[in-house]
Parts: structure tokens; C-alpha cells; sequence
């Protein structure tokens, strides 16, 4: 299976948004999370849809 | 009214003038590139709703700017004018080069590297400058994130759709109202950056108590300068920013600039002070990722991020200069 750059680009702005919630400040933490938690489901959601494309 | 907080005011509002000139083609760009409004009339949509801004926000962006980046007894007259000239050197500079960095990271930079050149590095307010920089990183994550999903959402609802032409038309329609929204956020954001610098003026010159509010006169002042900015914005970024990152499509552009305009009436009603030339890049880079990653030219990204890193020291830097200097002549 050809490996999917864009999954793998968005796992790196997970974990650059997991790096910020330890710095962030306590009100806004909140956000870093949850940007990071959409980027990976981006991230699966762009996995699975290589996958699906490389079967068909 | 002494000359030098009047001088210093005018720069502001000078600066200000500047940002809108310089952001002019954050709000239009698409707007332009998608020929859904001429150049001419772009601006004027886009400067009318910089205007009209300072109806919907409040003032918590302005008052993180006079507050929480350097502590506010050491914001003196001549702190303030190094500051500002700091940072007008450095969108100058960049606008010169056709790079899309940040007035307000700019700003920022240099307001601190004037502080810092009079006072030495203790001034600095060490829990706001954070609150800066993670939203440095953030902004354009969430821009991109945001736009991507609508993009997605889009494509999902109307892939079915055969009336392709009927289609474009709606969509050409919805981005003149994704581009107001975006300029609304834009005259929000930005125009309180030049507000917080006034009022920290008028504490340190003590024409207003230091937990005073923004005055409207300011408030007005402000959104009429970036508006006045914006009308007669500047063309070199526009070509970037529209069509030399990823080539976009009506849709496109209504996803792009809805997802920046989320990200910045959130910021803006949370008194974070972000750049909106890096929320709607990382929206247009967003929606050109949905195709696939090669649609996005990287290659001008990666200038893009490079300006943005210099933007914080190269007006600290220009700044500071600055400071030694209005220092040594005063």
C-alpha cells in the first residue's frame, strides 16, 4: 500500500498540538486539545481513505 | 494634549493604516482570485466591514496588547514610538519582499524588543507573551482543521448535485458573505492591536486611569484608519495569497474563509491577539488538502512559515534599534 503523506502530515500537527497544552495557559488548554484530537481523526479519516482507494 | 502622545497616536493609527494595506488581501484575495468581485469592489466590501467591526467585539484583544506583554509602568512615550516604528519597519520590509507575515506578531515584537532595549528583559510579561505564542502555532492549525472539515462537509452534500453551474453561482454568492464575515473578524482583531497601544499611551501619559476602558473616540479612530488601509490595500500579497498557495475555487473560497472567520471571532471575543494572515492560510492550505497534498505549492508555504518565524525577532529587532536610538536623542 502506498503510504498516505497527508495522515502523516496530520499526525505531526497532533503532536505539535499536544506539545502546546503543557504550555498553554489553563483557561485555553482546552483548545490545543481539542485541535490535536481533530487532527488525529483527520488523520484516520485521510488513512482509511488511501486505504479504501488503493483496493479499488 | 502634549505633541508627543499626539505624534505617537498618529503613528498608531499610521500602523494601523499600514495593517490594512498589508491584511488587505487576507480579506480579498479569494474573493478576487474566484472573479467573484472585481478588485475595486473587493476592497470597498472588504474595508466596510473592517469598519463595521467595532459594533459586534468588544475590546479584550486591546486590552491584552496594553497589558500583557510588557508591564504597563515602562509603556512611555518614547517605548511606544520605538515600538511601533519597529514594527511598521518590518511590514514594510515584508510587503516590499510580497510576503504574507504578521502586522500583529510585528507588533508584538516590537512593542517587547523597545521595552526590553529601555528596561532590560525583567519587563516582560512572561503569561501574556504565552498566550501569544501558543496561539502563534494554534491559529492557523485551527484555520486549517476548520477549513478542511467544511470543505469536506461541502463536498459531502453536494457531490450528488449535476447542476454544476447553478452550484458555482450559489457559491460565488455565499463568498461575498464568508468574505464579510472574514473582514468583520479582520477589523476586530486588528484594528484592536492599534487600540491597546493608544490606551496604553493615554495610561502612560496619564489622560486616562489604568483600568479604564477603550474610549470610543479611539475605537473609532482605529476602525476608520484600517478601514482606510484596506481601500486602498496593497496587490503583491493578493497574488500569493489567492492563487500561488493552492488555486481556489468559489467553494473553495467560501470554505476557506468561513473557517478563518470562526477562528477569529473566536480569538477576538477570547482577547487573544492572533494573525489573521496566518488563520487564512492555514484555511486556504486546509481546503487545497482536501484534494490532495500536492494541490498545496509547498514550496511557497515554507517561505510563508519562514517569515512568520522572523516576524517576532525582526521587529524586536528593528524595535530595539529604534529604542537605543530615541534613547540616545532624547
Amino acid at each position: 500500500m502506498k503510504r498516505d503523506r497527508r495522515a502523516l502530515v496530520f499526525l505531526i500537527f497532533a503532536a505539535v498540538c499536544a506539545l502546546l497544552v503543557p504550555i498553554a495557559e489553563p483557561g485555553h488548554r482546552w483548545v490545543a486539545e481539542v485541535t490535536g484530537l481533530t487532527y488525529v481523526v483527520l488523520a484516520a479519516a485521510s488513512a482509511l481513505d488511501a486505504w479504501s482507494r488503493s483496493r479499488s | 494634549m502634549e505633541l508627543g502622545v499626539v505624534i505617537v497616536i498618529l503613528v498608531a493609527l499610521g500602523f494601523d493604516y499600514v495593517n490594512g494595506f498589508h491584511d488587505a488581501a487576507n480579506s480579498i484575495a479569494t474573493v478576487v482570485s474566484t472573479r467573484v468581485l472585481s478588485p475595486r469592489m473587493a476592497v470597498a466590501w472588504a474595508a466596510f466591514f473592517n469598519f463595521v467591526a467595532f459594533l459586534v467585539f468588544g475590546t479584550h484583544v486591546a486590552n491584552t496588547i496594553a497589558k500583557d506583554v510588557v508591564t504597563q509602568d515602562v509603556l512611555s512615550i518614547g517605548v511606544v514610538f520605538a515600538g511601533l516604528i519597529g514594527a511598521i519597519g518590518w511590514d514594510l520590509l515584508t510587503f516590499y519582499l510580497g510576503l504574507p507575515t504578521s502586522s500583529s506578531h510585528a507588533l508584538v515584537g516590537g512593542i517587547a524588543g523597545a521595552a526590553v532595549a529601555a528596561h532590560g528583559t525583567h519587563v516582560l510579561v512572561t503569561s501574556g507573551l504565552r498566550k501569544i505564542g501558543v496561539f502563534i502555532v494554534l491559529s492557523p492549525l485551527i484555520g486549517l482543521a476548520l477549513g478542511m472539515i467544511l470543505m469536506l462537509i461541502i463536498m459531502r452534500t453536494f457531490h450528488r448535485y449535476k447542476k454544476v453551474e447553478r452550484l458555482n453561482r450559489g457559491f460565488r454568492r455565499g463568498q461575498l458573505i464568508s468574505a464579510a464575515a472574514f473582514s468583520l473578524g479582520h477589523g476586530a482583531n486588528d484594528a484592536q492591536k492599534t487600540m491597546g497601544i493608544i490606551l496604553a499611551v493615554l495610561i502612560a501619559s496619564h489622560h486616562v486611569s489604568a483600568n479604564s476602558g477603550v474610549p470610543l473616540w479611539v475605537v473609532l479612530c482605529a476602525h476608520t484608519a484600517i478601514g482606510l488601509g484596506t481601500f486602498t490595500g496593497g496587490w503583491r500579497i493578493v497574488k500569493t495569497m489567492g492563487s500561488k498557495i493552492t488555486r481556489l475555487q468559489p467553494v473553495g473560497g467560501v470554505a476557506a474563509e468561513t473557517a478563518a472567520a470562526a477562528t477569529l471571532f473566536f480569538t477576538s471575543a477570547a482577547g487573544i491577539p492572533v494573525s489573521t494572515t496566518h488563520t487564512i492560510t492555514g484555511a486556504i492550505v486546509g481546503v487545497g488538502a482536501t484534494r490532495r497534498l500536492s494541490a498545496v505549492r509547498w514550496g511557497i508555504a515554507g517561505r510563508v512559515l519562514w517569515a512568520w518565524v522572523l516576524t517576532i525577532p525582526g521587529a524586536f529587532g528593528l524595535a530595539y534599534v529604534t529604542s537605543l536610538l530615541v534613547r540616545a536623542f532624547a
